[in-house]
């Protein structure tokens, strides 16, 4: 009954002029409006981040025609999909653009890198084993020695200056993460004053999701939305980087151990935590393992080997006799590949090396130099499966298999970030059609709306000519 | 799925990028000439290339120490062959010492034996590179010198062999000039059959110290019966042995003992010149030295077939290891080319022809009419 006595109500408003009027108005506003709308969408058509919006057109109550909202047509599962996507592919961007430098270092030519120095210096012996008392074979070898000190030490030092780069990207990328929360917080800020002021949330939104995807390439995060629309981040061990308009800072911290930076987490009271081995993803991420994992490893097996070839040389040596007779001296000083040279007393007299097993076999005694050249045969390595040579192989291998590996990851990872760019594109960006479209039908309704303005003119002429 | 103007632009970009690296990587293999340039092209291959190169700078080296021990081993064997035929020229004058035909006289024979004899101790002298070649590995002394050497005061001892036993022995000590310095006579030590050691001060005929320097001697012995005794030079190397790598593990031993080589043919010269100097009856001393001399030369020339059978040896390891390297070689190099330069360069023409398709794609959607330029 009610209802009957609604609908009647009605349908006497409507029958009146100015109820009429006041539709035709309505729906003229609502037009322009969703023109507006449309307007607004085809504009930002490039925009990155931009998420097209929607004018919902109701019927009012009136009987008229309402713009109710201005919706953001936005997929929140494709955007979580990308951001984690996105970390990912930080991740392995960041250890293709540094772990190429490490395999620079170890791309032996014929004639150049540590497979030639080596080959040399076993070369070098042979020659001092033919003629032990032949001062240039001797020569020879105290330069092939020095030239293979030389290519350990500068491998080693390349890798120490590629971690100390990556240690200033790790400081850079945590300014830009402080920048980046710094700015999710303001726009929280202003996001939470528009909506108590009711105006427009939604390119504060567009800007925060730009925001937060740029911030999930530096690091793994997790995010949350609260009703308002402002967005909390967490660290993936749960650290909290921003809440509401309150952000915590990511500091550094110089280790004692290695010399780089540890990253930390700064509380509110100020006091720091280290949580450098948390984070395992995003280019931070990347970096701490290509810093802190592969380049360690590499240089470990460098320096295992440098410190075998010091060891076996020089256990030779030290047993062995000189041109003078005399017992042999060390022949290489250092224990690593950074610090590994020729004793100095050898390369200024060479006739110091102990070529000779036994002290009456001087001058013409090579033997001790024939059992420092069958070195470069003995199984020294891997369960006595690898000699020097292989062993040096096997380990450019392992770093040109690693760098393979970085770069069909990333290139994979690249796919998926596509992958997802496209799902999320799919739902929210704008179709020029969509608009033009929706364009026509705009301007025919509010052409037509326009039109009963101008019959209720006439009417009302009508009227008033009666 | 809802296509939109903005994602066909962004998948174009995208797929032109990966297009061109791909590109990239085509025009790398083409222009360096290899497929591998870095480590991760192929990081198995890469393993395999630096072991083969290594091994093959290693064989390389077996090569080059084979071809010093074949110098080597020519040097001596001429060497031992000049010795063996100087033996056989003194056995010749044993025999017509012996047999009188010849219408030389004993002292011209005398002469000649002496020839020869300082002819095979210079050949046992040799030099080579930078020292002597048959000392052993004291190549830093000659092999068989009677020489002595004072330093910072101290004289060396004076070692000499001896024939047989000597009632008394007499050395005369000359310096750089020819002049005697010092003459010492021993009745006692020094006397017995083989080698010999005497010490001396290092003092001239006057009592006064002579400057460092080496000097050689002279040494005059005599038996009970008045007869001269023959000396010789005592071998001052030793035992020696050049050893010489010619493979993973492998090594062949070049013999350069001096002593063991030319220590019987000195030994029987000295003895047969003494003799010859000496003797009253020729048939005793020809049977006694053309034997002797017979088993000397054998003795050198069992070591020239030595030398020849270690040289087909290394001939040998040479052969193997050419063949070695020339198939490490070609095996470094195809993993270098890997499938090769026409394979190469069919890759780069399919790269080139599909990053036009993509760029063509790419102009004729972006510049497509849309909804709009129909209205």
């Amino acid at each position: 009954m009610e209802d009957d006595l609604l609908t009647k109500k009605e349908k006497t408003k409507m029958s009146t002029i100015s109820g009429i009027a006041n539709i035709a108005l309505s729906a003229l506003n609502t037009y322009a409006a969703a023109i507006s709308v449309t307007s607004t969408n085809i504009a930002n058509s490039e925009t990155t981040g931009y998420t097209r919006r929607q004018a919902v057109i109701e019927a009012s109550g009136t009987g008229g025609v309402d713009v109710t909202e201005v919706k953001r047509i936005y997929d929140s599962f494709a955007t979580n999909q990308l951001l984690s996507a996105n970390t990912d592919l930080g991740k392995w961007e960041a250890e293709q653009e540094t772990i190429s430098s490490v395999e620079g270092v170890f791309s032996d030519t014929e004639d150049y890198g540590l497979s030639s120095a080596m080959s040399d210096f076993w070369d070098a012996w042979n020659d001092v084993a033919n003629d032990a008392s032949d001062s240039t074979a001797r020569s020879v070898l105290a330069s092939a020695a020095d030239t293979l000190a030389n290519t350990f030490n500068s491998m080693s030092s390349d890798l120490s200056n590629i971690q100390n780069d990556i240690d200033n990207r790790v400081v850079e990328t945590l300014n830009s993460i402080n920048e980046l929360t710094a700015q999710i917080a303001d726009t929280n800020q202003k996001i939470s004053k528009a909506a108590a002021a009711g105006t427009d949330t939604n390119t504060l939104k567009d800007t925060l999701d730009s925001l937060v995807l740029e911030l999930s390439e530096l690091v793994d995060i997790n995010t949350s939305a609260d009703s308002a629309g402002q967005v909390s981040i967490q660290l993936a061990d749960g650290k909290i980087l921003v809440e509401g308009t309150k952000t915590w800072s990511l500091s550094t911290t110089t280790n004692s151990t290695t010399g780089l930076q540890d990253i930390t987490w700064v509380s509110e009271s100020g006091s720091e935590t280290v949580i450098t081995d948390d984070i395992t993803s995003g280019k931070l991420g990347g970096y701490l393992e290509v810093r802190d994992e592969l380049i360690p490893s590499y240089r470990e097996q460098l320096d295992e080997l440098a410190a075998s070839i010091i060891d076996h040389i020089n256990a030779l040596q030290t047993s062995g006799y000189d041109l003078n007779g005399d017992a042999g001296v060390s022949f290489f000083t250092g224990g690593s590949a950074a610090d590994m040279a020729v004793n100095s007393a050898i390369t200024d007299d060479p006739s110091l090396i102990a070529a000779a097993a036994t002290a009456n076999g001087v001058p013409d005694d090579g033997s001790n130099a024939t059992a420092s050249a069958e070195l470069q045969n003995s199984l020294l390595f891997n369960s006595s499966t690898a000699t020097y040579s292989d062993y040096y192989a096997a380990l450019v291998s392992k770093v040109g298999a690693t760098v393979d590996s970085i770069n069909t990851y990333y290139s994979s990872q690249s796919d998926t970030v596509e992958l997802y760019q496209n799902q999320r594109d799919s739902v929210s960006s704008v179709s020029l059609d969509e608009e033009t479209t929706k364009l026509l039908l705009y301007q025919s309704a509010y052409s037509a709306s326009a039109k009963v303005m101008s019959y209720l003119d006439e009417m009302l002429q009508t009227l008033i000519e009666m | 799925m809802r296509i939109t103007n903005s994602m066909m632009a962004r998948n174009m970009e995208y797929w032109m990028a990966k297009q061109m690296e791909k590109l990239n990587d085509a025009s790398t293999v083409v222009a360096s000439g290899q497929e591998i340039n870095k480590p991760s092209d192929d990081p198995s291959a890469t393993a395999q290339i630096l072991t083969d190169r290594a091994t093959i700078s290693e064989y390389g080296q077996y090569e080059s120490n084979i071809s010093y021990a074949q110098t080597w081993i020519k040097t001596s064997d001429t060497t031992l062959s000049a010795v063996s035929s100087l033996l056989e020229d003194a056995k010749d004058i044993v025999l017509s010492v012996s047999s009188g035909d010849d219408a030389a006289t004993t002292e011209q024979y005398v002469t000649l034996l002496e020839s020869i004899y300082e002819q095979v101790i210079d050949y046992a002298n040799s030099i080579y590179g930078s020292g002597y070649m048959y000392s052993g590995n004291k190549s830093g002394d000659a092999a068989f010198e009677n020489s002595v050497t004072i330093s910072s005061g101290n004289p060396d001892s004076i070692v000499y062999d001896l024939a047989s036993a000597a009632s008394s022995v007499t050395i005369e000590i000359t310096d750089s000039d020819g002049n005697v310095v010092r003459t010492l006579t021993s009745t006692t030590t020094g006397t017995s059959a083989g080698s010999n050691t005497l010490t001396w001060d290092g003092l001239d005929n006057s009592g006064n110290a002579l400057a460092d320097g080496d000097y050689t001697f002279t040494v005059t012995a005599i038996d009970s019966s008045g007869n001269d005794v023959a000396s010789r030079p005592s071998y001052r190397g030793d035992d020696g042995g050049k050893e010489i790598i010619i493979g993973e593990n492998s090594t062949v031993t070049l013999n350069n003992d001096g002593s063991e080589l030319f220590g019987d043919a000195i030994k029987v010269l000295s003895q047969a010149l003494t003799a010859l100097k000496d003797t009253d009856n020729d048939t005793i001393f020809a049977s006694d030295f053309s034997d002797e001399l017979s088993d000397v030369i054998n003795g050198i020339q069992a070591q020239e077939v030595t030398l020849s059978n270690i040289t087909s040896q290394l001939t040998n390891a040479t052969d193997r290891l050419d063949t070695l390297i020339t198939s490490l070689t070609g095996q470094v190099s195809d993993l270098l080319l890997g499938s090769g330069k026409e394979q190469a360069a069919v890759e780069l023409t399919a790269q080139e022809t599909a990053y036009e398709t993509t760029v063509s794609t790419a102009a004729s959607v972006l510049k497509m009419n849309t909804l709009k330029d129909y209205i």
